[in-house]
């Protein structure tokens, strides 16, 4: 296998598409309920809590794309063979395809649960994980430009969502938020790690680094990138402090879909409905992103065609979203699931960074002794 | 795949026969002349007086005044000797000289005389073709208030002397090429060199050249054979029978094909928004260009989803209709006695009757058509408790945001759309709808016209061109050719030097 | 190429397996009103006003009853009265009888809220006697009293007339800490309609106090932000230029109109609550049953601060009875929480503090115009 990998030109992005690619990877299923989950540590500081999260996550990023430079342009695959040699790399790299598989796992169900609650309390699982796995299926075949594509009309296409934050604001209370700083330094940082869950999605930049044109850009990018997610997280979060008492918000699973409650339009009476199904828009394209970095990975690993993979790694989490199927199960799948991606997302890439260094370092000083 | 494929597999057998030499006598040159062309009865063969020379023709294909003033008049009177002295007396601008049969008769079917001289190795073929056809008429399937009125006719060099005449540049190429190893139809493909790009052109060319069949009768089919993917329900070229919107995309770039005995050009490549531009949003003013094409852009939205979301709301999703218009729904529906899927299917269905019997009929009949369907079935149904007659309207509205497109073809997709969405509606509701949306965003994204993005400019985002695209903002901002092209000319203008105004002071 | 064929053939495969289950329009029975009163041994006895469109019918509303121990359980037992299935996706209003809401201790809106079908705009109402009296009020001019109730709510929530009742906002205050619900109270106004007759206290879920429409626009004045709205302001002055009324009453009244309003409160004493409410508004006067020359700006001057003077009276009144009703519907608990840091309010913390709370209550009020006359 070799390390480095240069797509052809044809299949390369605009660097700027970064920006779309790693927000609309962020934003997902962690956005649905993101605030009660901060909340229950934090109190009415749970906005200091997703600052500190976002805040975090620029460093990270930081660190990625370091990474990555020392490389040129390769993916987290090629990294891990570099550093670990053939065998380990093989292990971290299967890892890491493994890790995104369960991320597209958590999406599927928790989309499916919260459609099930919501809209079709009647339609099996099945249906639902079958259909959004056919829709996968064709857009993975069609290549990263095309995902990338998706990603970005989904931004472009939910933006009118935002119009509606002004109806809940008709109901504030601005004295939620007040006083300012009442919970302790430790409980704000535990909301912040709670926080993981809903800003994972910016380590597709691991796969995804060798197709961006212009490589010295990515870094600027992907942080306006992640600025804006942090941004629209923080609003969300402020915007459900302000409008939800606490009693509320600590029993609200889904507080930003419950936001969409208030909104009554002189055609729509509730848009929650239209919000809640046109959420499959939003989380297409991060289904579609983790599923292409898990056959990427597979690809370039061990070397097996695309198409088996991915019929292959479907018909598995098909499988697997039939026996999800409690909302106990979930939660659980959930905790583990964010317990895990703490570790990985954030902690991980320093280890990598430090080993690329280390094994940079080490290579260079053989050379010199030649 | 393999349907192309068999299409495109040659039939019959293209080696060059043996090459014939022209016969001595006259009588074997008539015979081999009339055993090629299969003794038909269309065949004229005129011995000259006694200057010795036969002229061999089919006489459906020439055009008689001209054969006689300028063929036979100089030369009836003379007597000849070589082939060479003939063809000085001629006064016809076509005049070539052949030796081998094979070629006197693909001439004669093209509209040549054969000149024929006894013992003469070589003979003289004078193109005289008879012009059949119509006249330049308006251009009726794509009319429009302001702009030239004029369309296409059927044939290829009057087709190519009206662009010639809106463009006289120099840098206009035509390209001719022949198509059908039967029909033997001659096309153009036209382009700015130095605008367009070469590797369009090359590729446009190559896949002309790779195409193998008997016979195409029109351009539409053509479109269907070079079109980046046969499998698709968009259209991923365009046609169209307006010389201005031809020449408008030759100067922003694209490639034209233009075939003969078809009114209709080919222009590649082509976007998806661009199936709802119309020329006349560049010939008014740009805020009423902007409308229109807004308006065009809602009734898509509106044509596609609205009956499917009537159908998902009363199927599935009743808390979402609003107060006010709870009552007036219930109350229509009340009556209905079939599912909303069904109703749906069955109006949608009704109308589309409507519309093909109306398009096959003869006009004035198609009218009394449209007053029928529409006013006597429509009430009747309603008053019946057939369908309910908010539905009628809300099917009404999307009938009428189908007809607004500007391409035809694009009008026809839009029509069949609706079936699908609705079927999913139908059955899943607005989940259903949106996934019949992403379905679709999938598919437009996966296409391409002739290797360009089909949705572009939004995707890959071309910024520079969004000025021309849902909005179009006033001449002096849009002074760039579309990206889409991949020009080697990227300015239309220099837009400083346009907006300087000399007024004499 | 082929994938488009494999897609679609996947998906009529997927669409002939599975259908979600319909709910279609007309063949349901969709509540726009329910109404729950306490029935014996326990149970709740709900009324539903049944919106059933039926050409062969010329009524279109039909009064559903049944009874249960859950609130689910009500609907669910309807359905056994009725042709089409129940169900409260366009349910408008929730009326609760008086006696339930007296009881306390029901979670029925909680309840309600779990629900996703139930909108968070549904208005809630308390009326003084049976819910099921209420809506099986059978007048002539209201062919549909789901509806009407409906509107009625609506346009006087809209008008501020009415405190505004939510789902969302009744939930709201219930769940903060230092603030407590209220509910407008309808009732029957005899054989002729409905009547918005006074807005009721709660404590947690339990109904404590009522107070009357008049006091109803001073809780508004304290809660909300006032856009527009008119009241009548009755002055009770010892000048001789407003004492006298007209002929027909001796009352002095002015009428105002559009008024606008602001309110602030804020806490000054931490260990013994005290508060500062300072209430500002501006309003149109357009009409006051003295002769008073109102063109006169020292008339004017007068009249500001006699109303200024009845407007404060009636707050103070207002917050002493809540006060003696141990209610704190004006969040001056939130207000006391989000002023001190690190208080961990509780319910009962506050509560023992509310009775001896102090308000200093300021009314600055002014007149910006009086219409077309002066």
């Amino acid at each position: 296998m070799k390390v480095q990998y240069q797509p052809k030109s044809p299949f390369l992005l605009s660097t700027f598409l970064i920006i779309f690619i790693i927000h609309a990877n962020q934003v997902g299923i962690g956005i649905h309920g993101f605030q009660r989950v901060i909340f229950l540590e934090a109190k009415q500081d749970a906005w200091i809590s997703v600052l500190i999260a976002g805040f975090a996550t620029h460093i990270v990023v930081f660190v990625m794309i370091k990474t990555l430079q020392l490389y040129g342009s390769t993916d987290i695959y090629g990294i891990q063979h570099e550093v670990y040699g053939k065998w380990l790399g093989k292990v971290f790299s299967s890892l890491y395809i493994l890790y995104c598989l369960w991320v597209f796992l958590i999406i599927l169900k928790n989309y499916i649960e919260v459609l099930q609650t919501w809209v079709f309390p009647t339609v099996p699982v099945w249906l639902f994980s079958f259909s959004i796995l056919l829709l996968v299926i064709y857009g993975v075949t069609g290549g990263i430009r095309m995902i990338v594509g998706v990603g970005f009309f989904s931004i472009i296409l939910s933006l009118w969502m935002f119009g509606f934050i002004g109806y809940p604001l008709r109901f504030a209370d601005y004295d939620h938020l007040l006083p300012v700083m009442e919970s302790n330094f430790v409980s704000i940082l535990k909301g912040a790690h709670k926080m993981s869950l809903t800003t994972v999605g910016f380590e597709i930049l691991y796969v995804i680094y060798p197709y961006m044109e212009k490589k010295d850009k990515v870094q600027k990018y992907a942080q306006i990138g992640i600025a804006a997610t942090t941004m629209l997280y923080l609003i969300l979060m402020l915007v459900a402090l302000i409008y939800f008492s606490p009693g509320q918000l600590e029993s609200t699973i889904w507080p930003t879909l419950s936001l969409f409650k208030i909104v009554r339009l002189p055609f729509i009476e509730r848009t929650e409905y239209v919000a809640v199904t046109f959420w499959l828009l939003i989380i297409l394209p991060n289904l579609m992103l983790y599923m292409w970095a898990a056959v990427r990975g597979i690809r370039r690993t061990f070397g097996l065609k695309t198409i088996r993979v991915l019929l292959v790694f479907t018909t598995c989490i098909f499988v697997m979203s039939l026996f999800i199927n409690t909302r106990l199960k979930i939660n659980r799948f959930n905790d583990i699931f964010a317990s895990v991606a703490f570790y990985f997302i954030f902690c991980y890439p320093f280890v990598l960074y430090a080993f690329a260094l280390l094994k940079q370092k080490i290579k260079a000083y053989k050379e010199k002794k030649k | 795949m393999f349907f192309k494929k068999k299409l495109l597999s040659p039939i019959k057998d293209s080696q060059p026969k043996n090459q014939d030499p022209i016969p001595e006598t006259r009588e074997k040159m008539s015979s081999e002349f009339k055993a090629r062309l299969q003794n038909s009865a269309d065949i004229l063969e005129n011995e000259i007086g006694s200057s010795g020379i036969t002229i061999f023709s089919i006489g459906t294909l020439i055009d008689k005044t001209m054969f006689h003033q300028d063929i036979i008049d100089p030369i009836k009177d003379l007597s000849f000797n070589s082939i060479q002295t003939v063809m000085e007396h001629l006064s016809v601008g076509e005049i070539e000289k052949s030796n081998q049969m094979e070629m006197v008769v693909k001439s004669a079917l093209d509209g040549n005389v054969i000149i024929y001289l006894e013992g003469e190795t070589s003979v003289l073929l004078a193109k005289i073709p008879s012009r059949v056809g119509r006249s330049l008429t308006f251009a009726e399937n794509e009319s429009h208030v302001i702009g030239p009125q004029i369309a296409f006719n059927e044939s290829l060099m009057t087709n190519i002397s009206l662009i010639r005449n809106y463009i006289k540049d120099s840098d206009l190429c035509v390209e001719d090429f022949v198509i059908g190893s039967r029909t033997n139809k001659s096309g153009a493909i036209l382009y700015m060199s130095g605008i367009a790009s070469e590797q369009m052109v090359n590729t446009l060319r190559q896949r002309i050249d790779e195409i193998k069949i008997d016979g195409i009768l029109d351009s539409s089919v053509l479109m269907q054979l070079i079109e980046d993917k046969s499998l698709s329900i968009f259209p991923l070229m365009s046609l169209t029978e307006r010389p201005d919107k031809v020449c408008d995309l030759l100067l922003k770039g694209k490639l034209a094909v233009l075939f003969d005995g078809s009114s209709l050009a080919i222009i590649c490549p082509h976007t998806f928004m661009e199936f709802f531009y119309a020329m006349e949003d560049s010939n008014v003013n740009w805020q009423i260009g902007t409308f229109y094409r807004l308006l065009r852009l809602i009734a898509l939205f509106f044509s596609v989803f609205l009956t499917a979301t009537y159908v998902a709301c009363i199927t599935f999703h009743y808390e979402v209709i609003p107060q006010t218009l709870l009552l007036t729904l219930s109350e229509s529906r009340a009556r209905v006695p079939f599912p909303p899927i069904i109703e749906a299917l069955l109006l949608e269905f009704f109308l589309e009757l409507l519309r093909e019997a109306g398009a096959r009929l003869p006009t004035k009949v198609g009218q009394t058509m449209g007053i029928v369907g529409g006013i006597v079935i429509g009430t009747a149904a309603v008053d019946a408790g057939f369908t309910s007659n908010i539905l009628i309207i809300i099917i009404a509205l999307a009938a009428l945001g189908s007809f607004v497109t500007p391409s035809y073809s694009m009008g026809n997709v839009i029509r069949v759309l609706r079936f699908p969405l609705i079927i999913l509606a139908g059955f899943w509701g607005l989940y259903g709808i949106m996934y019949g949306f992403c379905f679709l965003l999938l598919h437009l994204l996966r296409q391409s016209s002739l290797g360009s993005p089909y949705l572009s400019p939004f995707y890959p985002p071309r910024f520079a061109d969004w000025k021309d695209s849902i909005i179009r903002l006033p001449l002096s901002f849009t002074y760039k050719r579309p990206d889409l092209t991949r020009t080697g000319n990227e300015n239309k203008y220099d837009p400083k030097k346009a907006k300087e105004k000399n007024d004499l002071k | 190429m082929k994938k488009e064929g494999w897609f679609c053939i996947s998906l009529s495969i997927l669409l002939l397996c599975g259908c979600a289950e319909p709910k279609i329009l007309d063949k349901l029975g969709l509540n726009t009103t329910v109404g729950y009163d306490l029935g014996k041994n326990g149970y709740i006895l709900g009324t539903a006003v049944e919106l059933k469109i039926d050409p062969n019918t010329s009524k279109d509303v039909v009064i559903v009853e049944s009874q249960s121990l859950t609130i689910r359980g009500i609907l669910t037992n309807a359905n056994k009265t009725t042709s089409r299935r129940l169900t409260s996706g366009q349910l408008r209003v929730i009326i609760y009888g008086e006696d339930l809401l007296t009881q306390g201790k029901t979670k029925i809106a909680q309840t309600l809220t779990s629900d996703p079908i139930i909108s968070d705009l549904t208005y809630l109402a308390m009326t003084d006697g049976k819910a099921r009296d209420l809506l099986n009020l059978q007048v002539e001019h209201i062919p549909d009293i789901g509806l009407h109730i409906f509107r009625f709510m609506e346009q006087n929530t809209k008008a501020k007339t009415m405190p505004s009742s939510t789902m969302q906002e009744v939930l709201h205050a219930h769940f903060t800490v230092g603030r407590e619900p209220v509910m407008p109270i309808i009732s029957k106004n005899g054989r002729k309609g409905v009547l918005f007759s006074g807005v009721a206290i709660f404590k947690g879920a339990k109904l404590v106090g009522k107070i009357n429409t008049e006091q109803s626009f001073y809780l508004g004045l304290i809660n909300d932000k006032y856009k527009s709205g008119s009241k009548d302001i009755l002055i009770k002055s010892d000048s001789p230029k407003l004492k006298e009324g007209n002929e027909r009453s001796h009352k002095t009244v002015a009428a105002l109109d559009s008024i606008q309003s602001r309110k602030n409160i804020k806490l000054i004493n931490k260990d013994k609550p005290e508060f500062n409410m300072d209430i500002k508004l501006s309003a149109r006067l357009l009409e006051i049953t003295s002769p008073i020359d109102i063109g006169n700006p020292q008339n004017m001057k007068l009249i500001e601060t006699e109303i200024e003077k009845s407007m404060k009276k009636n707050i103070e009144k207002l917050i002493a009875y809540c006060q003696s009703k141990n209610s704190d519907v004006f969040g001056l608990g939130e207000t006391y929480r989000s002023s001190v840091r690190h208080s961990n309010l509780t319910d009962e913390k506050w509560y023992k503090m509310y009775k001896n709370a102090k308000v200093n209550v300021k009314v600055d009020f002014s007149v910006i115009r009086t219409g077309l006359n002066e």
